[in-house]
């Protein structure tokens, strides 16, 4: 090819003899993109918000008529549910002024508990005669359609909005978020079936180790749907501690290691949980760090790290990575087949760091659906 | 042209039993109302007790 004889007027079309008609064709698109561009990206852009949208109203609805249905077929409530269940599912909870920090705590525990106790009594009421481990699945199910729908209507307004005000920018953090929502919201759809047949989710493995170690032993309440037990170990005596099992529940911690703390002298605590992989790590490995290991909204953590600095007790963690679908989800073969590594590295632990005659607190946090002690 | 693969996996619930005298393990598929560390039958071999040591999935992909 020559390009020797280049004829930039030819190509561009501004010459004197040239075509109008190709001019046009270059210039219409340039007043196009410069005063609809953003209109232009904002269709683009919210095309796909809508789909995730219908998703996540179809998520929302399916896991809804899942749980009614469930209640219905196997539960026989006392009347119609529904539109009980509807309310409950419509609970919000509008948490305490953070402008002054302090004190902050006690009220977000209160309000939080204040929430859970009266999803528990009203979702009791519902039947005549219901036992704890159905009544935790229920108040479990009733959470996730909860928070599918609080998803739902979060995406749906600020998707709305940007569309009402043609905002091109104000749909652009939507847009980046939205594959970390459609995640979770898969993650809880999905956990549906497992909280409805009382299988262990993966969230679970830390029970399910502690729960091992507590076998054959005498088991006492320590606080609120949370059980512990002592156990002799290589002449240390080991408190083991973890939520009621084997209904949907986390038990209260928190509570159980300021009244265990009160009567024992701890020495040292180590805390099993899941715990959320990054892109990249292989789910189902096993991490050792320092610091308390458990999930929530902080309450737990703060009353543990509170007990743990006032009386001098180190605080170790063992974790079992995971992704929030295998947290939230039927427990993996991978995870479960942890189990007896990390008792392994319990004991480990409990060699290297304490002393003959020494008192020891394991911790098996979590979710104890489908997993008995 | 497609970027990126999203396999979508069906998880299969087992139910794995060990034998408390000869440790023998079975597994089965997962009934409703079996849970970690219950003791479910006994043991054919040895007649011991045989109790619930994992629930878990194996994933079927479905692409």
């Amino acid at each position: 090819m020559d390009f020797t004889n280049f004829d930039f007027d030819e190509f561009f079309g501004i010459g004197d003899d040239s075509n109008p008609l190709l001019w046009l064709i270059w210039i219409i698109p340039i007043v196009i993109f410069v005063f609809y561009g953003q209109r232009i990206q904002l269709q683009i852009t919210s095309s796909e918000i809508k789909k995730n949208i219908s998703k996540l109203k179809q998520f929302k609805d399916e896991s809804r008529t899942s749980l009614i249905e469930h209640i219905k077929k196997n539960l026989s409530p006392s009347g119609e549910p529904t539109k009980k269940l509807d309310r409950f599912i419509d609970y919000f909870t509008i948490m305490p002024v953070d402008m002054d920090p302090n004190g902050i705590i006690p009220k977000v525990r209160h309000i939080v508990r204040s929430r859970e106790d009266t999803t528990r009594e009203q979702v009791r009421r519902l039947f005549s005669e219901i036992n704890d481990f159905e009544a935790s699945k229920v108040q479990t199910l009733v959470e996730v359609v909860a928070s599918l729908q609080l998803l739902y209507r979060i995406v749906n307004h600020l998707y709305l909005t940007a569309k009402k005000q043609n905002n091109y920018p104000l749909i652009l953090p939507l847009q980046m978020m939205m594959p970390f929502i459609m995640e979770e919201a898969t993650a809880l759809k999905e956990a549906v079936p497992a909280l409805k047949q009382g299988q262990p989710i993966g969230d679970g493995i830390g029970a399910m180790v502690v729960g091992k170690m507590m076998l054959n032993t005498t088991k006492q309440k320590a606080s609120f749907e949370t059980v512990w037990s002592e156990k002799d170990y290589n002449g240390r005596k080991l408190f083991l501690m973890k939520a009621k099992g084997p209904s949907a529940t986390v038990g209260r911690p928190g509570d159980a290691i300021e009244s265990l703390v009160k009567e024992n002298k701890l020495d040292l605590i180590v805390m099993i949980d899941a715990s959320l992989k990054m892109e990249g790590e292989d789910s189902a490995t096993v991490s050792q760090g320092f610091g308390a290991a458990i999930g929530g909204i902080g309450t737990d953590r703060f009353q543990i790290e509170e007990v743990a600095t006032k009386h001098n007790i180190p605080v170790f963690a063992i974790v079992i990575k995971q992704s929030v679908k295998e947290a939230i989800t039927l427990m993996t073969k991978e995870i479960a087949d942890k189990a007896n590594d990390v008792q392994s590295q319990i004991h480990e632990m409990i060699d290297e760091n304490t002393k003959q005659g020494q008192n020891v607190l394991v911790i098996g946090v979590g979710n104890t659906l489908g997993i008995s002690q | 042209m497609k970027f990126s693969k999203k396999d979508d996996d069906i998880r299969v619930p087992y139910t794995m039993e060990e034998c408390q005298s000869c440790q023998m393990q079975s597994k089965r598929k997962f009934i409703e109302g079996d849970y970690l560390f219950k003791e479910s039958s006994d043991c054919k071999s040895c007649q011991g007790k045989l109790i619930i040591v994992k629930i878990f999935g194996e994933s079927i992909k479905e692409k």
